[in-house]
């Protein structure tokens, strides 16, 4: 019988470290057909799994127009990231998905972005970002505000310096004070703090935030501050979850399931939710 | 409040038929060649609804099983597949055991009734196989309540002793050994087809003894609540400082959500010996602090938020969500809390704040 919870096969093709809790691993579907064929939008998530060790949600964090591969940064922090971490290229795991909703790529498009992100925060976001890259002349202005605790904390390093060389891109970088190193070129400050001095425009503009809840709620309050609507404010939840498919009962927020009706919202919908976030 | 919901299951026009209680023994002894039975059984005082051999297993008395019927759906513990490393990768094998026919004969209402809430979760958007499977293969004979126990209170949410919802077939015993029997759905039909000479048609003698008993112990069970009130009360009161209090007590064991027949949340977690083990689907409860706990975060660190999550999960989210209650007043919750917490003194509690709110004084401060 196959069913929901079966999970397709796939094969660790490239690990990445990261930083020191954080690797990047790119998989490959097992079975060529899914391989070509396969399909997700940026924001959507995936229910991977290390088998005997078990299964935990991780946001999609490769380009839905890259193909042939997919590619989720794992934190280490529990059984499954643990297992996972310890994992080799070739092994094999587990993935059921896409699960969940996107980000409005479409309604973003003519506008323009900002990207405020933390830590690994930026694994959604960096979905979002290669997506709008891949079809840059269809934005308007892209703004990349990225900060980590220390240098060391910071993911994706080549990507990052792709975007600060890249001319179609305003990227700044940040980390938080004390986190810096002797060499670090970037701006030392909370990333709230740091967004504030940015020429930002609301007008026309969406802001996608994510990262520590600490941090996206001062990041909201200060985009809220500089004029954006709670409409035009994006953010991705993270609430534990186990199916993913809105059954298990677990990520709810009021009636809204976050692995269906989300993870991605606008801060308007978070504001309907009741204040259990 | 109980709004009527779609399903899948298809009614027929209710046929009223009268049954022995010989002739169902019959009925089930035949069943028993290629079905399995599944019925209220008495293990070490406990009262569970098991696989039974023969009909003289089954326990007619009254009161219900301690868990409820949703375990023969969704398992306590249930196996979603095995797997086996082996040289060629990783083998993959999913459960055989849902194809098989089964019957279930002695549920109580609540218990359907509460069958008609899990399907609409397991159901919506994805559709959960699992849990499909087993209902799709199932056909259930509900008995009535002619004997409600201290705890129950399903008339209290509009429900019904004799309510029919879940049941494809609902006998109601209207005297010594004589069951009246309404056929609801179409799998009722079917079995009433195969079986047909043992029953016989119902009197209208019968059915108004039917209906003037149902009257008889309605008016000995609780009124109902103002459910619609209380929801309303929920839309505006996720902050009210009285949940603390309402939560007062709760030791955060689970029970109530083990016993609950609506309760459907679940965890999925491996085990493993060598190379090989399977992946396990397990009841889980809101009421415990890990069911939320995230490495960096926890929504719910207090015991009263998990305690107002369950309230509000029933009363409020589900409706929001489904359009119905998703509790049945069967009493479990009430009967077995270790801590002694009630959910009718949960609602009372919850009544009392609206009418603080109505008359004043103002205590309804929002915090």
């Amino acid at each position: 019988m196959n069913h929901l919870y079966k999970p397709t096969l796939m094969k660790i093709e490239q690990i990445k470290e990261e930083t020191s809790d954080v690797k990047t691993f790119r998989l490959v579907f097992l079975d060529p057909l899914l391989k070509e064929t396969f399909q997700f939008k940026a924001g959507q998530f995936a229910e991977i799994s290390v088998f005997g060790e078990g299964e935990a949600t991780f946001c999609i964090a490769s380009s839905p127009t890259w193909h042939g591969f997919i590619e989720c940064s794992v934190k280490r922090a529990g059984k499954v990231t643990q297992a996972l971490h310890q994992m080799d290229v070739g092994d094999t795991v587990g993935f059921r998905g896409p699960y969940g909703n996107h980000f409005p790529v479409e309604e973003m498009r003519k506008k323009d972005l900002v990207f405020v992100a933390g830590g690994i925060g930026l694994a959604p976001l960096r979905s979002l970002i290669w997506n709008c890259l891949y079809s840059r002349d269809q934005f308007g202005k892209i703004t990349i505000l990225y900060g980590a605790r220390s240098v060391a904390d910071l993911v994706y390093k080549e990507e990052l310096k792709t975007w600060e060389t890249r001319h179609d891109t305003y990227f700044i970088k940040t980390v938080d004070p004390g986190g810096e190193t002797n060499d670090w070129d970037g701006k030392i400050g909370f990333v709230p703090l740091v967004m504030r001095d940015l020429d930002i425009n609301p007008q026309n503009a969406y802001a996608i935030v994510c990262g520590p809840p600490v941090m996206i709620k001062f990041t909201v309050q200060g985009l809220d501050a500089m004029g954006f609507s709670p409409e035009k404010i994006i953010t991705t939840l993270e609430m534990k979850m186990k199916c993913g498919l809105g059954k298990c009962g677990r990520c709810n927020i009021g009636h809204t399931y976050v692995c269906k009706d989300g993870p991605v919202f606008s801060f308007a919908e978070i504001q309907a939710m009741p204040a259990e976030f | 409040m109980q709004t009527t919901i779609e399903t899948d299951i298809k009614q027929v026009e209710t046929m009223n038929k009268q049954i022995s209680k010989k002739a169902i023994d019959a009925i089930i002894s035949e069943l028993t060649e290629g079905c399995q039975i599944f019925a209220p059984v008495v293990q070490d005082g406990i009262k569970l609804y098991k696989q039974i051999e023969s009909p003289e297993q089954i326990n007619w008395g009254h009161g219900n099983c301690h868990r409820s019927l949703k375990e023969l759906f969704f398992p306590i513990t249930e196996p979603v597949f095995s797997f086996r490393q082996t040289r060629k990768g990783i083998q993959i094998e999913t459960p055989g055991n849902h194809n098989k026919k089964r019957v279930v004969i002695g549920a109580r209402p609540c218990d359907c009734n509460a069958l008609s809430i899990t399907d609409k979760v397991f159901k919506w958007d994805y559709e959960d196989e699992l849990y499909l499977s087993f209902r799709e293969n199932t056909l259930i004979i509900g008995v009535s309540c002619i004997q409600p126990e201290p705890f129950c209170f399903c008339t209290a949410l509009n429900l019904s002793p004799f309510d029919e919802t879940g049941s494809d077939i609902l006998l109601t015993e209207t005297g010594k050994g004589i069951y009246h029997a309404n056929i609801i759905t179409e799998k009722g039909v079917a079995l009433f087809e195969r079986f047909k000479e043992h029953f016989t048609e119902a009197s209208p003698d019968q059915s108004a003894r039917k209906d003037a008993m149902l009257k008889d112990i309605v008016s000995k069970m609780p009124a109902p609540f103002p459910m619609q009130d209380i929801k309303t009360w929920l839309d505006k009161n996720f902050d009210h400082p009285v949940w603390e209090e309402i939560a007062l007590g709760c030791i955060g064991c689970g029970t109530c959500t083990y016993l609950c027949p609506t309760c459907h949340c679940f965890d999925i977690t491996d085990e493993s010996r060598g190379y090989a083990g399977e992946r396990l689907r397990n009841w889980d409860s809101c009421a415990f602090g890990h069911f939320t706990q995230m490495p960096a975060h926890q929504p719910r660190p207090l015991q009263w938020q998990r305690f107002r999550q369950r309230v509000m999960h029933k009363f409020k989210y589900y409706i929001d969500r489904f359009s119905r209650l998703a509790c049945v007043g069967c009493g479990r919750c009430r009967s077995l809390c270790p801590a002694g917490k009630d959910t009718v003194e949960v609602i009372q509690t919850l009544q009392k704040q609206i009418d603080l709110a109505e008359t004043g004084p103002k205590t309804n401060k929002k915090g």
